[in-house]
């Protein structure tokens, strides 16, 4: 993955300089075929007089003037058809006029042979040139001297003009007028798809990231060009016959192209940079409001200088981002400048200061758009790389940050373990040393006395021995579930029971599963039925005892009786009394002792 | 080998193993003390072996550590050669690990060293007249250990095998004796008969036999995970 991301970037990084020798080569050869003369088979008609003079057409009063045009061909004897470097056998003759402006009528001997209209292809631009093809019949021609005339008139406000003009065989004639064509309409309407297309993707990039405003203006330059030069709009009905109101988009997207270069470079974006549209709004309202004579004749060119000046401004500002060091502004400088240049020669070919056979203008904006697409894959390919990085980033830092929990995870759980076990090892301690250690020394005293205390060392002994299982009894695994914790004492229990001559009822209720008890808190609960059933045992010449365990009033009730003689006749062992009560306290519970003459009721309550 | 009585009317032929000497002459005095018995007491598994082989005892009593080695491979042995008869563990502490082995070896159950001599003689007597005494603990072992291994789905901490999976009933029957209930009031509490508690019990305790080396437990003593 990174590795194909590498191999992109390695290809963009050269990317300026081949997008750059494109963008130069193809405006080159655009100005290359737009001042050509080398129209192979064709002859150019240098030798024609052309003098100016007021239109002769009534109707139209706007028409400044008219261009007529006159020269005459020589045309071998007997028929032209057969002989002649000019003339193949069976051919017709045709006209190729590449520049005219706007409107041409041509007559052979007296015979209108064709007409040619430059808005009749509906372009937009005054700029624009089109080439027209009008054959001459053979009808109208005879061997020797004859006339041709063109008649050309400019629409309201402009000066006809008349460029070259070719003549040749017809299929020759043909054949460069469709190379004329090609450049002149087909590509211009090929770049309004592709401007079309770019404009709607700057605009989605830009939507939704409104950061990237160089897009959003780029995307604006784009929208009014395409929509200026869209061949719908014509068929909208804005298009007047003699003004070309779409035309003023132009000076828009000039001033756009600007604020586009601003922002690519990273000016601020302040109440000052709407000088820029001062221009071109002026320009609209005056030609919407002027006659179409002066829309024409005056305000044209000044949107023409409008431009013109947009783009030098643009420059600067490119110029300026290129000493910040902004990437990519020189691709863009270079590009504008050619495209700056193609519109210069389109100026000059439109003055007829140079002589030429197309505008190069319109498909040289393909110029900018390939400086356009260039910046637009180097930001998305810069954009992955340093997604990639980030990526790269983020694992390195997680893995970082994975270690250290682990580590802190370990120590953690090192620390508790070392807690839980010293906690144990306290727990035990004292479990023995109140238990079994007090039994034992009881039995080493008695031991030493050696006087017949058998029976009384084995009492003590069968204490610590019932008391040592009584703390193994509450290491076991009960699940938290108290009942199976009192079956396990009761089978401890009842031997000494049935010794004792004691008979045991047990009633546990179902206790449930809420209680949840640690070995500390069993092994306290057993301690304390032990205690209890060693009084019983000792002292209360009982036949019964009952054990019982139920809830009641959200307290968990756990009832120890028996039939003997009454509590207040066994007080003789206080000592068993206080651990009682010092164990019900380590629960958190209560002990309720109720002693009458036929028996004592023990009742430990613990809260739920 | 002390033969310490020998009773004309003997109907129970019983073998105790135990070195600790006052306490196998403390468990043979349970024992011969009553005329149905007669009682041959050994204190290695050496001897134990010959007095299996001698007396064809109805009764084991055995310690499960002797001086010549833990006592469970004899059990087994002799379980296999004498299916019927029936096998006492002798506990000083009656805890988790003696209980496992003492399952793990066949045992019917267990008796603390320091138990009264009634309290000895009449286990003894219940395991011989098949009523299939189960202590609490045992209960609870296995009902911790079932229940343990369906919450997880595996044995994942194996330490009891069983041939057959326990029924509902039969883990109903196992709270009751964890929870110290006798047989009579578990039949109460669950609708059933007396009689058919002390089944279950035999039902689960041939469940829990596995007389092979193979079993967990066995394993588990041989390899020191387990320490008797």
């Amino acid at each position: 993955m990174i590795n194909h991301v590498e191999k992109i970037k390695s290809l963009w990084r050269a990317g300026s300089p081949i997008a750059a020798a494109v963008a130069f080569s193809w405006a080159f050869s655009l100005l290359l075929s737009g001042q050509s003369a080398n129209f192979r088979g064709l002859q150019a008609l240098i030798a024609m007089s052309c003098e100016s003079g007021p239109s002769a057409n009534a109707e139209n009063r706007d028409a400044a003037s008219e261009l007529r045009c006159q020269t005459d061909l020589n045309l071998p004897t007997p028929s032209p058809y057969q002989t002649g470097h000019m003339v193949r056998d069976g051919q017709d003759l045709a006209l190729l006029i590449p520049v005219f402006r706007d409107y041409l009528v041509v007559t052979v001997n007296g015979v209108t042979v064709g007409q040619a209209r430059l808005n009749q292809w509906r372009m937009p631009a005054r700029l624009a040139t089109m080439p027209t093809i009008i054959s001459l019949p053979r009808q109208t021609l005879k061997p020797g001297i004859n006339r041709l005339e063109i008649e050309v008139r400019g629409l309201a406000g402009r000066e006809p003009s008349l460029g070259r003009t070719y003549l040749g065989p017809e299929a020759d004639a043909l054949a460069q007028f469709h190379r004329l064509w090609f450049i002149g309409e087909i590509l211009p309407t090929l770049i309004l798809g592709g401007q079309a297309a770019l404009a709607l993707m700057f605009f989605t990039i830009w939507n939704r990231r409104r950061q990237e405003a160089a897009l959003g203006w780029f995307s604006l330059v784009l929208a009014l060009d395409t929509f200026r030069g869209s061949a719908v709009i014509p068929a909208l009905g804005a298009e007047s016959a003699s003004v070309s109101y779409w035309s003023l988009l132009v000076p828009f997207s000039s001033a756009a192209y600007v604020m586009f270069a601003r922002a690519l470079v990273g000016l601020p974006n302040t109440k000052r940079s709407l000088i820029v549209w001062i221009a071109p709004a002026f320009l609209s309202l005056a030609a919407i409001l002027a006659a179409p004579s002066t829309a024409t004749g005056v305000l044209m060119p000044l949107g023409v200088i409008v431009i013109g000046a947009n783009l030098v401004w643009a420059s600067i500002v490119l110029v300026i981002g290129w000493r910040r060091q902004v990437p990519e502004t020189r691709l863009l400088l270079f590009c504008t400048l050619l495209f700056a240049g193609l519109v210069l020669h389109d100026v000059l070919l439109s003055l007829r200061v140079i002589e030429g056979q197309m505008a190069v203008a319109r498909p040289g904006l393909l110029v900018v758009l390939v400086a356009m697409i260039t910046l637009m894959i180097k930001r998305f390919t810069g954009a992955m790389t340093e997604l990639d990085r980030t990526a790269e980033i983020l694992r390195t830092r997680t893995t970082e940050i994975e270690a250290r929990l682990t580590q802190a995870d370990e120590q953690l759980r090192a620390q508790r373990e070392a807690a839980i076990l010293a906690q144990e090892r306290a727990r035990l301690m004292r479990d023995l040393h109140d238990g079994l250690g007090g039994e034992m020394v009881a039995v080493l005293a008695l031991a030493e006395r050696d006087t017949g205390k058998g029976p009384d060392i084995a009492y003590h002994a069968r204490a610590a021995l019932s008391d040592m299982r009584l703390i193994i009894a509450s290491l076991e695994d009960y699940g938290g579930d108290l009942a199976m914790a009192l079956g396990a004492w009761k089978e401890r229990a009842e031997p000494q029971m049935v010794a004792a001559g004691l008979k045991l009822h047990w009633e546990l209720n179902d206790l449930g599963t809420r209680f949840q008890f640690g070995p500390t808190q069993i092994l306290d609960i057993l301690r304390i039925l032990q205690e209890a059933l060693a009084n019983v045992i000792h002292h209360a010449d009982a036949t019964i005892i009952t054990v019982g365990a139920c809830l009641a009033d959200g307290e968990l009730a756990l009832s120890f009786t028996d039939n003997g003689k009454g509590f207040r006749h066994q007080v003789s062992r206080g000592k068993g009394l206080t651990n009682m009560h010092s164990r019900v306290a380590n629960l958190g519970g209560r002990l309720d002792i109720d002693a009458a003459n036929h028996g004592t009721s023990i009742v430990l309550r613990l809260p739920v | 080998m002390d033969t310490l009585s020998r009773s004309p009317k003997a109907q129970h032929k019983i073998l105790i193993i135990e070195d600790d000497q006052p306490i196998r002459e403390r468990l043979a005095r349970a024992m011969s003390s009553h005329s149905d018995c007669v009682v041959v007491a050994t204190g290695s598994l050496q001897d134990a072996r010959a007095a299996f082989a001698a007396q064809h005892p109805d009764l084991i009593l055995s310690d499960l550590r002797l001086p010549d080695g833990n006592a469970i491979d004899f059990l087994m042995e002799a379980r296999r050669a004498a299916p019927n008869a029936e096998i006492l563990v002798v506990s000083v502490l009656g805890d988790e690990n003696t209980i496992l082995a003492a399952i793990s070896a066949g045992a019917s159950g267990y008796l603390l060293k320091d138990a009264l001599p009634n309290d000895i003689y009449a286990t003894a007597m219940d395991v011989l007249a098949g009523g299939s005494p189960m202590s609490p603990s045992i209960a609870r072992l296995v009902v911790m250990h079932a229940r343990a291994s369906q919450s997880t789905g595996s044995y994942a901490n194996k330490r009891l095998d069983l041939t057959d999976p326990l029924t509902p009933r039969e883990m109903d029957v196992l709270w009751g004796i964890a929870k110290g209930f006798s047989y009579a009031q578990i039949a109460l509490q669950l609708g059933m008969s007396a009689n058919t508690v002390p089944s279950h019990v035999k039902a689960i305790y041939r469940k829990l036999r596995v007389d092979n080396r193979s079993s967990a437990v066995y394993e588990a003593v041989q390899s020191g995970i387990i320490q008797l």
